[in-house]
């Protein structure tokens, strides 16, 4: 159980603190998922909590290579932000964001906490991976940037290593005409989705020029999953409702889903195919009314 | 409905509203005394073992550690839970700590040490060799010959009885002849129905505090329904004389129906405080609470026979209860199903035969409805059916068969017998089926993907466990009553309030008998020194019979009041009333005195102290009924299942105070969508507990409650209860998973006949179908 807690007020301080406590201590950002960890056994060996608040993280810049959003930049903050909200290229991140329903927990709740963290069953991961978002890290030996796609190595695993931890999300300006979207399937509004799907299309003459399908919760392998074979199977092809429809059943049907006590890998096929069908007819009308 | 009340049938504030929202109302975990001990439980890591060996001295001789207790350190006669009736008919089962484990999470030992980390520290230093035994997770598999025994044996009346197929109890009932009533049948109706075990989820885990007092007796604090029922337990356990211990009423955080009784918790605490002369305090973790009671799940088998017109001849109920491992309620639940299922529909012929099984699982205990949500989900998806079949509208062939004013109704047992006296059936049917537009409902149904459907159910509970006839069960109540000096009143009860506003409704019919404000009624803490016997806060009987008992009591108080008032006022008692704090002369508004003057001279002339006292008992049960109409989304691509609107009626006498009867609907109505949709707790191969916390066991949250929720009353009026006042708790929820699982049939076409619809059964139904 951690017992120390430590506001760092610099970026170097908490790049050595975690250079020094290495797995003894873990970067915390609005704390909702403490307790989760904490009672499941997750933390146990953490001692050290420390807080990135003070770091003047919490902002959304937009320049010519796209979005930048700090670490402890909050749900809600995210969610009010016009760079983010006015573009239908980034309604992945949009959806994924609101897809919290508690206010409360999106008032707290970070984008580099849900990413950082590792969990697949959050929301902002397959989001993050359809938008083609990069993460900046921090380190004791300097700073890198990575595809957050290469970021997620599985059940609480990911690319940081000894004195890391993440500064930045970037979302690259995607081209005009780009639009993305994120749908889940839980419960109940407190769950952690039982399969979730984030999409992005770009098109140009209508015709999909680039295309992302990723699967977060409810997958095989815990972290998000490109259904690649049927990304594939859309590009250059016209947005028709015909072509959406193959690629859901393509993505579908070449992901490997959980069978869990919360549902069965078959169910998760099956709505897997109205997922990928629905959010991907959503990422095309969305690319439709998206100017760049 | 009553006229000329000033305070009952008013909405006001909850009495501890303040409290409860500044976070300054004490509950059972917010106590702490110096010195104060903390105990946690060793569990069986199997569903089915025995102890062959247990060494305890490595915990013994941790530092810090003050008590560890094994099934060797406690009293080693099965007990049973027999508060409530005939000590002669409890199934003696159970021990405080078992040497044999009946469940994953039975209770094998038990440590109190100076703070949690060391006992749990400590828990891990008990060795313990387990033999393994045959376990048996399911009532199929346990009533099979052969069958590993859950228990080879249970003590009854003093004699051993051995548990024939694990069945530990039987309940038959039957009038007339069903095989005749059958063949009269013009058509057959048979199904089978079963029901899961959701839990109660009360917000506050379990919790018990025990300390030993320098006069040697022991003062107990609990999360329990029932001071005397804690007193009653812990002394005939431990072989304490009554005296010796005081069992303190204290806000529960919701209970609903799990902690009715006093099981293991309690003695074991008790017994870890006497042992060490220090305060124990043991609060069970999340997990463990999810363990520790559920609702029995039940496969319910029903034959019904009516005439072409609907008139229901026949009907037959055989019921199979999984009581798991240890009879908490099981037998009572088993009896009490008599009652659910005779007193919804009138027939000529009726038989109902019930058996609670032992299985290797978690006793279920007492949830809201007692059996009541259980029967109705089987004859009220049944009754859906039949009208289907039979071509007739579902609400008709509810108001040819219901059982009415004057017809004979049976509760919780086929002894428990009542008239109906006070009965809107009829004004619920169909008011909520103007409300909801039932003769449209069609109407509402969509193609595509998302489909929409109108279902409805009606419900029933009892008010209490009185008949007409002594019921043998326990269920007087009782108050105290005292008028004070400035006119306020103090009220003494030994009834528990979890949150359903009880104590504020006993309150409002004080104030009201005795012409004062609610706010000058001050609920005093009660305790079982103080308290006069009060059964339980159990039955939905809390306003019926406890709130008659209060009336009584405060009726009693009258009489000095106005005796000593007539002398000021020089007017006869009969002549005079009590209104805003004063006694006024009938007809001379002008002649009066205030009730504070009265208790002051009274003390001044040595008059006395104006105090009442009650000891009540209800004539009867008086049904509380209840109809909800219940609109569903149905997503036909993934199952889901959204409530879009709820109309809930009920039939609750005159409401003491509506706002907490609706709150009732409200609360009802989201347990009841839960237990539909999904609720369960449930098991793996081994018998583990699969969902022991909120991210595996899913319930509504405040997000998931339809947004469109009409609540309704019936003007009603009973004549046997405190201000023509019924219950309420249970049938608020008892119809709740029959309307919603109505309502995706009409949506969908698929009866669901397994609880809970989950959305993943829902596609597979829909997916079969196509």
């Amino acid at each position: 159980m951690p017992e120390d807690y430590i506001k760092a007020s610099t970026s170097n301080e908490v790049t050595a603190l975690l250079r020094r406590h290495g797995e003894k201590a873990r970067v915390i950002g609005g704390g909702t998922m403490l307790y989760e960890l904490e009672s499941r056994g997750l933390l146990s060996g953490v001692t050290t909590l420390i807080d990135i608040s003070k770091l003047g993280l919490d902002y959304v810049k937009e320049d010519s290579s796209g979005l930048r959003i700090g670490a402890s930049t909050t749900f809600t903050d995210a969610l009010r932000s016009k760079q983010i909200n006015s573009r239908p290229a980034f309604g992945a991140l949009v959806d994924a964001l609101s897809a919290i329903r508690p206010v409360q927990v999106r008032n707290m709740a970070t984008l580099g906490g849900a990413i950082s963290s590792g969990l697949p069953g959050l929301d902002l991961p397959p989001a993050s991976v359809a938008v083609r978002a990069k993460i900046a890290l921090a380190g004791s030996r300097g700073r890198r940037t990575l595809d957050v796609e290469d970021f997620f190595l599985g059940f609480l695993e990911t690319a940081l290593k000894r004195g890391e931890f993440l500064m930045e999300v970037r979302v690259p300006r995607p081209p005009a005409h780009t639009g993305s979207a994120f749908q889940k399937l839980e419960t109940n509004s407190v769950d952690w989705a039982i399969l979730s799907v984030a999409t992005s299309v770009t098109l140009k003459n209508d015709k999909v020029s680039n295309v992302r399908i990723v699967f977060g919760g409810g997958v095989v392998g815990a972290v998000p999953m490109r259904a690649t074979e049927a990304e594939e199977a859309v590009v250059d092809a016209a947005a028709t409702e015909d072509v959406i429809g193959r690629a859901a059943e393509e993505a579908s049907r070449s992901t490997e889903f959980a069978d869990d006590e919360r549902a069965s890998a078959d169910y998760r096929r099956q709505v897997a195919r109205v997922l990928v069908r629905e959010s991907l007819a959503n990422s095309v009308e969305r690319a439709r009314r998206d100017k760049g | 409905m009553e006229k000329g009340l000033s305070v009952v049938g008013k909405d006001v504030p909850k009495i501890e509203a303040v409290g409860k929202a500044t976070g300054t109302l004490r509950y059972t975990s917010d106590i702490f005394f110096p010195n104060m001990l903390y105990a946690k439980i060793l569990r069986s890591p199997y569903a089915h073992a025995r102890v062959k060996r247990i060494d305890t001295s490595k915990a013994q001789k941790l530092q810090g550690v003050k008590s560890v207790l094994t099934f060797k350190d406690v009293p080693q006669e099965p007990y049973g839970l027999d508060d409530l009736g005939d000590p002669a008919n409890a199934i003696r089962d159970k021990h405080i700590l078992e040497e044999t484990a009946r469940y994953v999470g039975d209770r094998i030992a038990v440590v109190a040490a100076n703070d949690i980390e060391t006992c749990q520290k400590a828990l891990e230093m008990i060795d313990v060799e387990y033999e393994e035994l045959p376990a048996v997770f399911e009532v199929g598999e346990a009533l099979k010959s052969g069958a590993p025994r859950v228990h080879d044996y249970y003590v009854m009346g003093g004699r051993r009885i051995e548990p024939r197929n694990n069945i530990a109890t039987v309940t038959t009932h039957g009038e007339g002849d069903v095989e005749k009533g059958f063949r009269d049948s013009e058509y057959i109706f048979e199904g089978e129905y079963r029901t899961s075990s959701p839990q109660q989820v009360p917000l506050e885990r379990t919790v018990v505090v025990c300390r030993p007092e320098a006069d040697g007796r022991l003062s107990v604090w609990s999360t329990n329904q029932s001071i005397h029922g804690l007193r009653y337990t812990i002394c005939n356990l431990l072989g304490l004389p009554f005296s010796k211990v005081r069992a303190n009423r204290i806000f529960i955080g919701g209970a609903f129906g799990s902690y009715i009784h006093t099981r293991f918790d309690e003695p074991m605490c008790a017994l870890l405080a006497l042992k060490t002369r220090l305060p124990v305090k043991l609060q069970l973790s999340r997990a463990e609470v999810f363990t520790s009671a559920r609702r029995y799940p039940a496969i319910l088998k029903v034959k019904m026979g009516f005439k072409r017109d609907g008139t229901l001849v026949s009907q037959k109920y055989d019921v199979t209860y999984d009581i798991g491992g240890y009879d908490v309620l099981g037998a009572w639940v088993v009896s009490a199903t008599t009652g659910w299922t005779y007193s919804m529909y009138r027939s000529l012929h009726f038989s109902y035969e019930g058996r609670g099984v032992y299985t290797t699982t978690p006793p279920p205990c007492a949830f809201r409805g007692f059996g009541n949500p259980q029967a109705n989900f089987a004859i009220e998806s049944a009754m859906d059916q039949v009208a289907e079949e039979l071509g007739v509208d579902p609400i008709d062939l509810r108001l040819k068969n219901y059982r009415r004013k004057g017809d004979l109704v049976l509760a919780q047992g086929p002894q428990v017998k009542h008239y109906i006296e006070s009965c809107e059936v009829e004004y619920l049917l169909r008011k909520g089926a103007e409300i909801i537009g039932w003769a449209g409902r069609d109407g509402v149904k969509r193609a595509g993907k998302i489909r929409r459907g109108i279902g409805m159910a009606r419900g029933w509970h009892a008010s209490s466990c009185s008949g007409f006839e002594p019921s043998g069960i326990a269920d007087t109540g009782g108050a105290f009553i005292k008028v004070n000096d400035d006119s306020t009143v103090s009220l003494v009860t030994a009834l528990a309030d979890a949150g359903q506003g009880e104590l504020t409704a006993l309150a409002q019919i004080a104030a009201e008998t005795l012409g004062v404000g609610v706010d000058d009624v001050i609920v005093s803490d009660a305790d079982t020194d103080n308290a006069p016997y009060d059964a339980v806060t159990h039955a939905s009987r809390g306003i019926y019979v406890g709130g008659g008992a209060v009336k009584l009591a405060a009726e009693d108080a009258k009489k000095s009041l106005l005796d000593w008032a007539g002398k000021i006022l020089e007017a006869s008692p009969e002549d005079l009333e009590l209104k805003d704090r004063r006694v006024f002369v009938k007809g001379a508004p002008s002649k009066s005195v205030s009730i504070a003057q009265v208790a002051a001279s009274a003390r001044i002339n040595n008059w006395g102290t104006i105090v009442g006292k009650s000891s009540y008992a209800a004539s009867g049960f008086a049904p509380h009924f209840t109809v909800k109409f219940i609109e569903v989304e149905v997503n036909t691509e993934t199952g889901q299942v959204r409530v879009v609107r709820a109309i809930c009626g009920a039939d609750v006498g005159q409401p003491i105070s509506p706002m907490g009867v609706e709150g009732q609907l409200h609360g009802g109505l989201a347990q009841g969508i839960g237990f539909a949709l999904m609720e369960n707790v449930s098991f793996d191969d081994s018998g583990n507990t699969t969902n022991t916390d909120f991210l595996n066991y899913k319930l509504l949250t405040a997000m998931e409650v339809p947004e469109k929720v009409e609540v309704f009353l019936a003007p009603s009026r009973e004549s046997t209860g405190p201000f023509g006042a019924k219950g309420i708790g249970e049938s608020a929820l008892n119809d709740v998973a029959t309307a919603v699982v109505n309502a995706i049939a009409h949506a969908t076409g698929v009866r669901f006949r397994e609880l809970p619809v989950t959305a993943e059964k829902v596609l597979k139904a829909l997916r079969e179908r196509a």
